[in-house]
């Protein structure tokens, strides 16, 4: 029954990736066309020049084409792949984007293990153990990780650990080896877990509260279940579910922290393209960055979606859209 | 039915609740809350300048002079933390309030008239809360010039949208009770029903929210600051004074971190108030049973 | 399914003398259970002492507060965090339990006893199917591991004890199922470990009425066959003595009378157990007047060093409040904590004496030639759930209301009585037919329009959630009343009036709801549908979530109403005793349509069709009803003066506090 619903449902949504880009895609252009003064004089950034230097710029990079030429143009550019090329360095903006796409993706894959794995068993441990110090300790942790923007634990981090202690790389990728770059990417990716560790603690806590005040949990220790049993598959299964919805906002954050966090370890990364790119204004990278910023969104829910879907047998697919 | 043994319960605890003391933690955070309030409204220069630089004295570490150092270009780093409490109050406290207002607006009236009212306002929120907020925020706020003030719009815009999403759901819990629909039975007008009945019963969670998104806020404009799109980078602002004193973390680190951590810090005495705010009063009544 | 549900016979003689023979199972003496909290400690049971034998059937009787849901933690040792046992004794089988460590504790828990709750919809966890609930338990008392196919095969057969032949079942989920399924997969999954005591915690409260029965009897059947012993917690007293060899009545934390099922039935020897027998409504006969005991339970705590049931009490005198009173034998096999009990026991046998002689009140038929205040011509109902599935509320339905007149809805979960109360009230629209409303003058209303709101007012079932919590009362009675144009000072008038009405003191009104019990605000609630003045009132179930002892206070009330204000009434229920006591025309409906309508008293005693049959069939222990057999009035006042001739029962109470 539910087998075949999986296949259509998958198809359903990723078919909406395609109102999707042509949304961002859009959205960023009219934004972009609202840059004072012109993307051109962003890229002057104030320096003078003649009226026929200015003409020369803005037909090269094919800006003194109506707004709804240069949209169709890179559209069209879409399809081949080609996302056009950087304003300040002149490279393919795809080639950019696939140079640095794995150290951002292996931040997040470090960031989100490292959250879940400490995450959940500590917001369990402390939901079984209410009220004690243990508990109080793990919710003033979640709150402090939570409310501790990425910026100020990168630094603070970089300094214990890298200058006061020596024990990580002050920044940088490594040089190419797998091993050296999961060396420097290290202390990056933890700190990149701080902020939604502190998330899933505290909704693993109070999910696992919410399980255990409920009937269910105590007709199975009536029936003398074994309170492993009652708490792994009556408590924290169902407790889950709450978990995996805010999954979702997690990839969210975690994009936000990329950001951040590559700029103060100086990684080469999407996130330090992003900043780049916003700084001076260039706009094709800005143009594929959301691309790829909003297909990963789109992704990351389907896949969260699926996963619920999984765990909970209640959720049926043909019932399910968005 | 024995709803009567749910029922008889739950009316005792309900007027229980209401006398709690809030725990030393939460009491610890609105103190310091309070602290950094009076500071913006009375003591910002108490330390002396913010802008007084001194050539002889840059980036000093932290002395019997200058409790926290010197910054690059010799300002007395507490000095500068003071002033800054300007901007770390009023930024988050009008994103905050602008949220309160818009979210309670929409938020009860998608969550009560429903219909097409309900449609358009979710659809636009699902599609915003969709985005990455902050990353989104970056791209608009560059791109429109920066500032402080085009800092405060942007991120407003950004954070209404979990507001209503909020308040529509607490709207929602109430809007099929009984003493609704009774209301709407008798004839009392449904701007009544939805100002003087469902806004009250609504409104702790909107307090609550109010301190959650004074946190969020706090953060979010310090990030915006700390990548030069907030506040000019050479304003006394928390996040602006991060990524200025980032070149001298080896130096004095305290010029960078502490800002950081008084950031943290205020984050997180409010999120204890919001956290615990919210918990007392969106839990579900269940019976001692 | 059959409609007839057999009687056994409770207490036969050689039932009675198997279990004596058989010994203990659980002796529980003097358990005190608190709950401390950062407001203090408050008492729940005050020194209750319990006593099943093997293979017993014992029944604990209380209302809510009572604590009768704490006993039954305490016994299987899952009391909440926050509450504890802090003196007393509980011996399982001669082993005694309260100074075991958790972990030993637990291992009695499966094996030997365990406890069934009362909500089928959440007790079973929604992720596993029905197969593994059953399998989980069975593994606990092997000890080695089930394959698959053994463990599927055993599940069915655990399933088809509890009454479950349909093996496809085993892999359904919980939320696949309906509440009467549920509740036995969730027996089923109890009786796993083969216990040797089960707690069943109002197993049947949250089911509807037929189901009802069908739970009860598998239980009465699943303890025969097994000889376990069994223990049922139930408010209802009918069902207690339709079940169970002995009962204990529980009231505010004390045991207030012990005795065997037949025994308290016929003559009870507490004013509580009478107030209780005399208040329950019964579906056998329309009293002339319906007793109620006035007041509300108190907390443990504020009773502590008085008779519990002072505050209530209409035989109470100071000694009552001097000291605790000892629960003591007072004759065979039987106990009571009244200290009073010699002098009135003849007073409550001639009160019981007097009810069941009353005759039967006739309800009032209104002429033929009296108009119509409402009229359901034909209406379908139906709903979309989820944006995809239909689901037919009314298929059809036709009936009229006349003015004056008091009609009831009758059926259960499902039957659509409470659609058609809300269509009727104007807070759904139909789907098909039409609904008329006429006021005095002869004009037709539609249900909705504004002026319907002066001709059709609404009371709903949960009153905790039919008062803004943040209003006060007299606010929220002014609040209409303003808002048609009265001032102030007359609004003020009228919210005294309407509170005098239903029978609340002025100083009411400047209560906050959450001040207010349940009976309480049920009034305030009526007070407010009345301000505008309607002529029909809709009432959906308006006493179920109400305690007894408060119930009747409630349709006196209505009674009232009716027969003074001329209200017209549209009685919405399930439950066949209220129906009896409050109405005079009964329809009877059954997914969506009627299918019996008619005088209240014909269609219950000669219900024609087969749906009418099981639902007055499905009422615990007709034939045990006091009311319906004079006989069994004069057997126990018999008994009633053989306890006041005996003067060898010491009366003593409990230390002077």
């Amino acid at each position: 029954m539910r087998g075949r619903g999986i296949g259509r449902y998958i198809v359903r949504r990723l078919l909406l990736l395609v109102p999707i880009v042509l949304l961002i895609s859009i959205a960023v252009f009219l934004l972009t066309s609202l840059i004072p003064g012109g993307a051109v004089a962003a890229l002057l950034n104030g320096r003078a020049t003649s009226v026929e230097q200015i003409a020369q710029l803005r037909a090269k990079f094919g800006l003194d084409k109506p707004l709804v030429t240069q949209y169709s143009n890179w559209l069209s550019g879409l399809f081949h792949g080609d996302l056009g090329r950087s304003f300040r360095t002149s490279q393919l903006v795809s080639q950019s984007i696939k140079e640095r796409f794995s150290l951002t993706l292996i931040l997040h894959g470090i960031g989100l293990v490292l959250s879940v794995l400490i995450g959940v068993p500590l917001g369990t441990w402390a939901a079984m153990r209410r009220g004690t110090a243990r508990d109080r300790g793990v919710v003033g942790l979640s709150i402090f990780g939570s409310s501790s923007p990425s910026f100020v634990v990168a630094l603070v981090f970089l300094w214990v650990f890298a200058q006061k202690l020596d024990w990580f790389p002050l920044f940088g990728a490594g040089d190419g080896s797998f091993t050296d770059k999961l060396y420097h990417l290290l202390l990056p990716g933890v700190v990149m877990a701080v902020a939604p560790m502190g998330l899933v603690m505290k909704i693993t806590r109070a999910s696992m509260l919410d399980q255990i005040s409920q009937d269910h949990i105590s007709f199975a220790r009536a029936r003398g279940l074994s309170e492993r049993r009652v708490i792994i598959v009556y408590g924290l299964r169902n407790a889950l579910i709450p978990v995996l919805t805010a999954a979702g906002l997690l990839f969210v954050g975690l994009l936000t922290g990329t950001v951040f966090v590559e700029t103060v370890f100086g990684l080469p990364g999407l996130g330090s393209l992003l900043i780049s790119a916003v700084r001076t204004s260039d706009i094709p990278v800005i143009q594929g960055l959301a691309l790829i910023v909003g297909i990963w969104i789109v992704l990351a829910n389907l896949l969260v979606d699926l996963a619920y879907a999984l765990v909970d047998p209640r959720v049926d697919f043909q019932k399910v859209g968005k | 039915m024995a709803v009567a043994t749910v029922a008889e319960a739950r009316g005792s605890r309900l007027s229980r609740g209401f006398r709690r003391r809030p725990p030393f933690s939460v009491i610890l955070g609105f103190v310091f809350f309070a602290a950094i309030l009076f500071v913006f409204m009375f003591g910002r220069t108490l330390a002396g300048s913010p802008y007084a630089q001194s050539l002889r004295e840059v980036s000093k570490p932290p002395s019997a002079k200058h409790w926290l150092g010197t910054d690059g270009l010799g300002r007395d780093v507490v000095a500068r933390i003071l002033a800054g409490t300007g901007t770390a109050i009023i930024g988050p406290l009008l994103i905050a309030a602008s949220g309160l207002m818009v979210s309670s607006l929409l938020g009860i009236a998608a969550g009560y008239i429903g219909g097409w009212t309900d449609t358009i306002i979710m659809r636009w929120v699902d599609f915003m809360l969709a985005l990455p907020g902050l990353l989104v925020a970056i791209v608009v706020v560059s791109v429109l010039g920066g500032g402080y003030a085009m800092a405060i719009v942007v991120l407003s815009v950004f954070n209404v949208q979990g507001d209503i999403r909020i308040v529509r759901g607490a709207t929602l819990e109430q809007r099929p009770l009984p003493y609704i629909e009774a209301l709407r039975s008798l004839g009392v007008k449904r701007r009544k029903i939805m100002f003087r009945h469902i806004f009250p019963n609504v409104a702790p969670i909107l307090v609550a929210n109010f301190a959650i998104d004074f946190a969020l806020a706090l953060v979010a404009l310090a990030g915006l600051s700390f990548l030069g799109l907030g506040s000019q980078p050479d304003s006394p602002e928390w996040g602006a004074m991060l990524a200025a004193n980032q070149d001298i973390l080896f130096v004095n680190a305290a010029a960078s971190l502490a800002p950081g951590l008084v950031i943290i810090l205020l984050a997180v005495s409010v999120n204890l108030v919001g956290d615990w705010l919210y918990d007392r009063y969106s839990a579900p009544e269940r019976s001692g049973r | 399914m059959t409609s007839e549900i057999e009687p056994i016979e409770p207490a036969s003689a050689a039932r009675l003398a198997a279990i004596e023979a058989a010994g203990a199972m659980l002796d529980v003496r003097d358990l005190v259970v608190s709950s401390h909290s950062p407001a203090g400690l408050a008492n729940i049971l005050s020194g209750v002492d319990l006593y099943v034998g093997r293979g017993e059937t014992v029944a604990i009787v209380g209302e809510s507060g009572s604590g009768k849901s704490m006993l039954a933690k305490s016994i299987v040792g899952l009391l909440p965090a926050g509450v504890d046992a802090l003196s007393g004794t509980i011996a399982f089988d001669g082993t005694e339990l309260s100074g075991l460590s958790p972990k030993a504790r637990a291992r009695y828990r499966g094996g030997k006893m365990t406890l069934l709750f009362q909500d089928p919809f959440t007790s079973l966890n929604p992720l596993l199917h029905c197969g593994k609930h059953i399998v989980e338990g069975l593994q606990l008392q092997r000890g080695k591991r089930l394959t698959r196919a053994a463990g599927r095969d055993a599940a069915i057969t655990r399933l088809a004890e509890v009454g479950i032949d349909d093996p496809t079942v085993v892999d359904r989920y919980p939320f696949q199922l309906s509440g009467g399924m549920r509740q036995r997969v969730a027996l089923a999954a109890a009786l796993a470990g083969d216990p040797e005591l089960l707690i069943a915690d109002e197993p049947s409260t949250a089911l509807d009425v037929t189901t009802q029965a069908e739970i009860l009897e598998l239980l009465r059947r699943t303890q025969e066959a097994r000889g376990m012993s069994l223990v049922l917690i139930t408010h209802d007293l009918r069902v207690a003595f339709s079940v169970c060899d002995r009962i204990y009545v529980l009231y505010a934390g004390s045991v207030l009378e012990v005795g065997k099922g037949r025994d308290v039935q016929t003559s009870p020897l507490h004013p509580y157990t009478h107030g209780l027998l005399l208040s329950e409504p019964t579906a056998h006969r329309r009293q002339v007047e319906l007793r109620s005991i006035e007041g509300t339970v108190p907390r443990p705590d504020s009773v502590k060093t008085e008779c519990p049931f002072a505050t209530r009490c209409q035989w109470v005198e100071p000694q009552c409040r001097a000291g605790r009173p000892a629960l003591l034998p007072v004759a065979l096999d039987r106990q009571s904590r009244c200290i009073r009990l010699d002098d009135i026991a003849p007073e409550m046998a001639a009160e019981r004496s007097a009810f069941t002689l009353e005759p039967d009140a006739a309800p009032p038929m209104p002429e033929q030639s009296v108009a119509e205040i409402a009229r359901v011509i034909d209406v379908h109902k139906t709903f979309m759930v989820s944006g995809r599935r239909q689901v037919r509320a009314l298929r059809g339905v036709t009936l009229a209301i006349r003015r004056g007149e008091s009609v009831g809805l009758v059926g259960e979960s499902g039957s659509g009585k409470t659609t058609l109360g809300r269509c009727i009230a104007g807070l759904e629209t139909v789907t098909g037919g039409r609904i008329e409303l006429q006021d005095g003058a002869g004009a037709l209303i539609a249900p909705g329009e504004h002026a319907a709101r002066r001709l059709v007012q609404i009371v709903f079932q949960d009153p905790y959630s039919s008062l803004d919590p943040r209003q006060r009362v007299g606010a929220a009675l002014a609040e209409p009343l303003r808002q048609m144009g009265m001032d102030k000072s007359t609004a003020r008038r009228k919210v005294a009036q309407l509170l005098h009405t239903v029978g609340l003191p002025e100083q009411y009104a400047r209560r906050r709801p959450d001040a207010l019990s349940g009976g309480e605000r049920q009034r305030i609630a009526i007070a407010r549908a009345l301000t505008v003045e309607p002529q029909l009132l809709v009432c959906d179930e308006p006493v179920s979530a109400l305690d007894v002892s408060v119930q009747a206070q409630i349709l006196r009330l209505f009674r009232n109403l009716r027969d003074e204000l001329g209200l017209s009434l549209l009685f919405i229920t399930h439950d066949l005793a209220v129906v009896r006591q409050v109405v005079d025309t009964v329809h009877i409906l059954y997914q969506g349509e009627v299918v019996e309508s008619g005088p209240v008293d014909e269609v219950m005693d000669r219900p024609q069709h087969e749906y009418t049959r099981r639902l007055i069939a499905s009422i615990p222990s007709e034939e045990h009803d006091m009311t319906a057999r004079p006989g069994l009035v004069e057997a126990a006042t018999s008994v009633v003066h053989d306890i006041i001739k005996d003067d060898t029962r010491p009366a003593d109470l409990e230390g002077l506090r």
